[in-house]
């Protein structure tokens, strides 16, 4: 067996002087960091923080770039993993620096993200809960709430900047201008809105199931560009445009984009192809439209100069304007709710009457009724303490997992196969069980 | 499992409802954008707007370059070349601010011809401090007794003092 000679330079792509160039290189990085962390600490430099948010992102976009590279060449048996988690923190990297973008023209307002975060977060938080049958995971409320602020909040910059320079610029100032300007931000913030909504819809279809949900995640698009909106008026107008973003008017984005989720949830469970376009249509046509209501109003009635009439014009508007398309959307909500705690109900009993069903008969009332659900639950806390409770939860959450699927099933709009919902029988027995679930 | 097909209907109709209550409105919304914007009236003339200056509240002049950004206690005013109109065009000059169209004063409406004795337009706050803002001086075509083309404008900030 012939034997190789020693090669000069084992490694001929990475000579030694390499090495030094990456250990200089990785000192001035080093050298940057910590400059920069002292500048912001020491003189609250906006430089030194623009420069630490720049070497975060290259940092992940780095890390991305890595394993994308992984995915290709190292790994490629573990493709679609490394894959996902490319596309998480290149995300992740994209929304920082937007939301950096967003944040330089709010003029650096951490004052005014900090007061907004808990009110944003709250109003979240209950919107979650409005849907008791089945929630919708936070991984996914909080990516809708993040497009809202940053995504959506960015497209209707751009767009509505290059309105003003072209339509705006040679209107007529009076009634025509201010038409002009409401047809500006309806347009031009429900349709990025209503997109992410819409990419919801069509990527993570199964956590999409009806009405209701498509009026949570739309509601939360427009919670988290609410958030934005409000943090960059509280730069130019302090503390009263909290009051009356956060509070008052907390509600206003939300109602807007719920409308559209609403459409995209009707569109999910109709069957033509023309009745879903019209659902989607309609959601889109009432956001606009309620917005445009909401800002045409200033052509109309401009806010008056005396303070009281001021204030009492404020409430006003909102109930006016604003009004009635959110008792719509409430409206909408019950509609969505009675329909789902209905198919729901007749599921549960249509699988109990299995003879291998995963849910017992005597399971039906409790499980097709919210109250008794969570009375059944605090009755397992009161027998078994915590690890009880939290087992009747999984048990029934995993249970109307598997009638919502069946419903879906039944109304022929799945594409998912039935071991799907095979898996999700197993999942409840297994439960049942004490083993640990399949996943 | 017999389901009933229709229990999507209700939600369905109601967001048809709105989708049309919603065209309605919008609807309304562009008729009046048209009856204010009226098409058809571009004669592609424009008004020479000279600049914005520093005013004279007791001399009516204007002093100093051209700016940009005033403070409150500054009174301010644009300069109009009207003869790069023709003569016999019925126009305006109107200063605008508060976003919405509030009238803040100007000249006009008058033939051009007639309107060169007052080419320094001054914003019309009295003894007043100005709001801080942006306010807007726009050259406007007559016709019918009403505007309906913008010749010209320019734009300036004022700020706190």
């Amino acid at each position: 067996m012939a034997v190789q000679p020693a090669a000069a330079y084992p490694r001929p792509h990475r000579p030694p002087r390499y090495r030094l160039a990456a250990a200089l290189g990785g000192g001035i990085l080093v050298a940057i960091l910590a400059g920069s962390a002292f500048d912001l600490l020491a003189f609250r430099s906006t430089i030194a923080l623009i420069d630490l948010a720049g070497l975060l992102l290259v940092g992940l976009f780095a890390f991305g770039t890595w394993l994308v590279i992984r995915a290709v060449d190292h790994q490629p048996e573990q493709q679609r993993r490394h894959l996902t988690r490319a596309a998480i923190v290149i995300g992740l990297a994209l929304a920082l620096f937007l939301f950096a973008v967003n944040l330089l023209n709010a003029e650096l307002n951490f004052y005014g993200v900090l007061l907004c975060l808990p009110t944003t977060g709250f109003a979240l938080f209950l919107l979650r809960r409005v849907d008791y049958n089945e929630r919708e995971p936070w991984r996914l409320v909080l990516v809708a709430a993040g497009w809202g602020a940053v995504v959506a909040t960015t497209l209707a910059l751009v767009f509505e900047s290059l309105w003003s320079f072209t339509i705006d610029a040679g209107l007529i100032p009076g009634p025509g201008e201010a038409v002009a300007t409401a047809f500006n931000a309806a347009l031009f913030e429900e349709v990025p809105k209503g997109l992410a909504v819409l990419l919801l819809f069509l990527v993570m279809r199964d956590e999409f199931d009806d009405v209701v949900d498509g009026i949570v995640y739309g509601a939360a698009v427009g919670l988290g560009f609410n958030f934005m909106e409000t943090v960059v008026y509280m730069s130019i107008g302090g503390l009263p445009q909290w009051v009356v973003r956060q509070w008052l008017g907390l509600y206003l984005h939300a109602t807007y984009t719920a409308l559209i989720g609403a459409g995209i949830g009707v569109a999910r469970q109709v069957r033509s192809r023309t009745r879903k376009a019209v659902a989607i249509a309609s959601g889109f046509i009432a956001a606009i439209a309620a917005h445009f209501t909401w800002d045409a109003w200033l052509a109309y009635f401009p806010h008056p100069n005396d303070p009281a009439l001021f204030l009492l014009s404020i409430p006003l508007q909102y109930l006016a304007m604003t009004g009635p398309f959110f008792v719509a959307v409430l409206v909408l909500l019950l509609l969505g709710l009675r329909a789902e705690g209905r198919a729901l109900a007749a599921q549960f009993a249509a699988e109990a009457a299995l003879p291998d069903g995963a849910i017992l008969p005597e399971e039906v009332p409790v499980l097709s009724s919210v109250g008794r659900r969570v009375e059944a639950r605090f009755r397992m806390l009161q027998l078994r303490g915590l690890t009880g409770y939290f087992w009747q939860r999984r048990l029934q959450r995993a249970q109307i997992d598997l009638a919502m699927e069946r419903w879906h099933r039944a109304r022929k709009e799945i594409e998912s196969p039935l071991e799907a919902e095979l898996k999700l029988r197993d999942r409840v027995l297994a439960i049942r069980l004490g083993k640990k679930p399949p996943a | 499992m017999d389901l009933a097909p229709d229990e999507t209907r209700p939600a369905f109709r109601l967001l048809v409802a709105l989708g049309v209550a919603g065209m309605v409105i919008l609807a309304v919304g562009l008729a009046q954008f048209v009856h204010f914007e009226p098409p058809g009236q571009r004669t592609g003339l424009a008004a020479r707007i000279t600049g914005i200056f520093d005013y004279d509240v007791k001399t009516g002049n204007s002093f100093g370059p051209a700016k940009d950004h005033f403070r409150t206690n500054e009174p301010f005013a644009a300069a109009v070349d009207w003869s790069s109109l023709p003569p016999d065009l019925v126009v305006a000059a109107n200063w605008f601010s508060g976003g919405f169209a509030l009238d803040y004063g100007g000249v006009g409406p008058a033939r051009a011809a007639d309107l060169t004795e007052k080419s320094v337009v001054p914003v019309n706050r009295g003894s007043q401090r100005f709001p801080s803002g942006r306010y807007e001086f726009v050259v406007e075509r007559y016709a019918g007794g009403r505007p309906v083309e913008v010749l010209g404008r320019q734009s300036v900030i004022v700020v706190g003092s």
